[in-house]
């Protein structure tokens, strides 16, 4: 339902010189309006870097290039792998990460393919859109089966550092793309609850690896 | 209710020079002038807005809103990204508001978590 509002406004100005004063009229018409303070986000994504690893080639996927992801809160580390504890601060774990190839021209992506076994229900990590579709230019997984994923959580943050590791398979190099694009599991946990919901986090280099 | 108000006006000369007094008379043209008041109403449910963005190394640079309500479509919607004690760090610029989820470019770079509130008005439609 809608309510006309008629606000009048009556400018007067004297004219001095004339000796003339007129006054005017402005009639608006109101349209709706509101405002309200909505929940902002708590738990997110912040940032996610993915280096190239010394003596590497850049924009090719090899062993020792470094992922690197920060979370906007601690997290509770057993919605990360199930056999973790949040009564430490750092963890460490071996396991199998891959590079699917986009299909259909999408962009290849990023995740774990084989958590250890410490993980019964998985490294809940999410997947990475690399923003290109290059760096696995085959049909089949670029594996790297010994990737160490190394967690630590600050006070108010939490980083996990991924290297590369026993690479199966090689992939092109790529000299142009996008930002690649985390986009954290669902089931992943800050410590009051709180999953990153739909937020997610971009990368600002265009080239990765 | 309308009244008709008339309004004049005199405006007073003074000197110029100081042995001169004079009083100037002002033609008035009188116009109808209006008043009135009534309480303006939202579109809708902006506190049950959805708010996600997207940060790059820990700014925000876009929001996606989900659950604006249907009513606002075609509004213009603006938001304001603050910190805790009320602080502007960020914002999005007027635009209208084109569907129930939208997802808007963020100005002014601010930090991820920084923002501990955010603030969404909607004009019209």
């Amino acid at each position: 339902m809608r309510t006309p509002v008629v606000c009048a406004v009556v400018a007067v100005a004297v004219l001095i010189g004339t000796g003339t004063a007129v006054a005017t009229s402005l009639t608006v018409t109101s349209k709706k309006l509101g405002a309200a303070q909505v929940t902002a986000p708590a738990m997110f994504p912040t940032t996610i870097t993915i280096a190239n690893g010394v003596g590497g080639v850049a924009g090719q996927a090899e062993n020792g290039d470094i992922i690197t992801f920060v979370f906007s809160q601690q997290i509770d580390e057993t919605t990360l792998c199930s056999g973790w504890s949040n009564s430490l601060s750092t963890q460490s774990v071996q396991e199998g990460w891959a590079i699917l190839p986009g299909s259909g021209g999408a962009d290849d992506t990023l995740e774990v393919n084989n958590p250890a076994s410490t993980c019964a229900n998985g490294f809940n990590i999410g997947t990475v859109d690399l923003g290109s579709a290059g760096y696995n230019t085959g049909s089949s997984n670029i594996r790297f089966t010994s990737t160490t994923a190394a967690l630590v959580v600050g006070p108010s943050t939490s980083t996990l550092t991924v290297t590369l590791s026993g690479i199966k398979g090689s992939g092109g190099t790529v000299s142009a793309g996008s930002p690649a694009v985390w986009t954290p599991d669902s089931s992943l946990k800050d410590r009051s609850g709180r999953t990153c919901g739909n937020n997610l986090a971009q990368s600002t280099a265009t080239v990765q690896f | 209710m309308r009244r008709r108000v008339i309004v004049a006006l005199l405006a007073v000369t003074s000197l110029a020079i100081p042995s001169l007094a004079a009083a100037r008379g002002v033609t008035v043209t009188s116009k109808h002038t209006t008043g009135g008041f009534a309480a303006v109403s939202s579109c809708g449910s902006l506190a049950g807005i959805g708010v996600a963005w997207l940060s790059t190394a820990n700014a925000v640079t876009s929001v996606t809103l989900s659950s604006i309500p249907a009513g606002c479509v075609g509004g213009i919607l603006s938001i304001t990204l603050a910190s805790s004690s009320n602080t502007s760090l960020g914002s999005v610029a007027a635009t209208s508001v084109t569907a129930t989820s939208q997802t808007l470019s963020v100005s002014g770079s601010p930090t991820a978590t920084s923002v501990a509130k955010v603030f969404v008005a909607v004009s019209g439609p």
